[in-house]
């Protein structure tokens, strides 16, 4: 798969959920070319999977799993904040929409 | 993390007057500056810069304009509601008349992150923005973001 640069990946993400009538925020804003790219899914009040985008292009879900009915998960903050601290160059985005991480791999399956 | 830990009565304004994004800017430095005691220019600054790195309208009529501000004491917010929507490069193109105005400490990494999801998922739940854009004034502004806390927290 080629490799876009993650900034044009972020942009990609945010129009395409606005487009398909979701949201998606950039809540860090990491590194324009190489930066991994960590998104928090959600369906409105019901959190999803965390889903990254590792540098070979991909994306895998990593860190807790979403809990079943409440609206934040303290686990995946952590782990979010946990991320960032160490890698200032992770970009963070929260993106609600239905079906997120279908939504993901659909993005850039095209290359 | 609860929005009415982030905005007190005095930095929440409803039916405010701006006719452009360029100087909306200089007003979220007053606002802070008065709310606050920060320095209003240099929150201005803040915020602008950051917003040159991309939109923080991000749809619907909202935008979540944020910076990170040496010397503060906690994660702040300011709430903005204008008479009349500006243009903010949005990324739906759409005009935006409801800002919420973050702001945090230079070491706020997680408190920072949560604030913003917060926020973000109170703003785009369309009952809410509906009310916050009905709100007459500061009072009934203030009064519904601190009782969507009292409601979620239920």
């Amino acid at each position: 798969m080629t490799r876009l640069p993650s900034r044009l990946v972020v942009d990609l993400m945010l129009r395409s959920a606005t487009v398909a009538g979701g949201f998606a925020m950039v809540l860090a804003r990491g590194d324009d070319h190489g930066g991994a790219i960590l998104v928090q899914c959600r369906d409105r009040d019901r959190p999803g999977p965390l889903i990254e985008r590792h540098f070979d292009g991909r994306w895998q879900p990593v860190g807790p799993s979403a809990p079943n009915r409440d609206e934040t998960s303290a686990d995946q903050e952590d782990y979010i904040a946990r991320r960032r601290r160490v890698d200032p160059d992770l970009w963070v985005i929260e993106l609600d929409i239905a079906d997120a991480p279908q939504f993901i791999a659909a993005l850039t399956s095209g290359g | 993390m609860t929005l009415d830990t982030l905005v007190y009565p005095a930095s929440v304004r409803a039916k405010v007057t701006i006719d452009s994004k360029k100087a909306i800017f200089p007003y979220f430095g007053h606002l802070a500056g008065r709310t606050l005691g920060l320095d209003g220019g240099q929150v201005a600054e803040m915020l602008l810069e950051r917003e040159r790195l991309g939109s923080t309208g991000f749809g619907r009529g909202i935008a979540l304009p944020h910076a990170k501000i040496e010397g503060l004491g906690g994660v702040r917010g300011l709430f903005i509601q204008l008479l009349r929507p500006i243009d903010f490069s949005a990324v739906d193109g759409l005009p935006v008349d409801l800002f919420f105005v973050l702001l945090s400490p230079i070491d706020a990494g997680a408190d920072h992150l949560k604030a913003l999801a917060s926020a973000s998922r109170l703003l785009r739940n369309e009952a809410m923005a509906d009310r916050l854009r009905g709100a007459k004034n500061d009072e009934a502004l203030y009064a519904l973001l601190s009782d969507s806390e009292a409601r979620d927290a239920a």
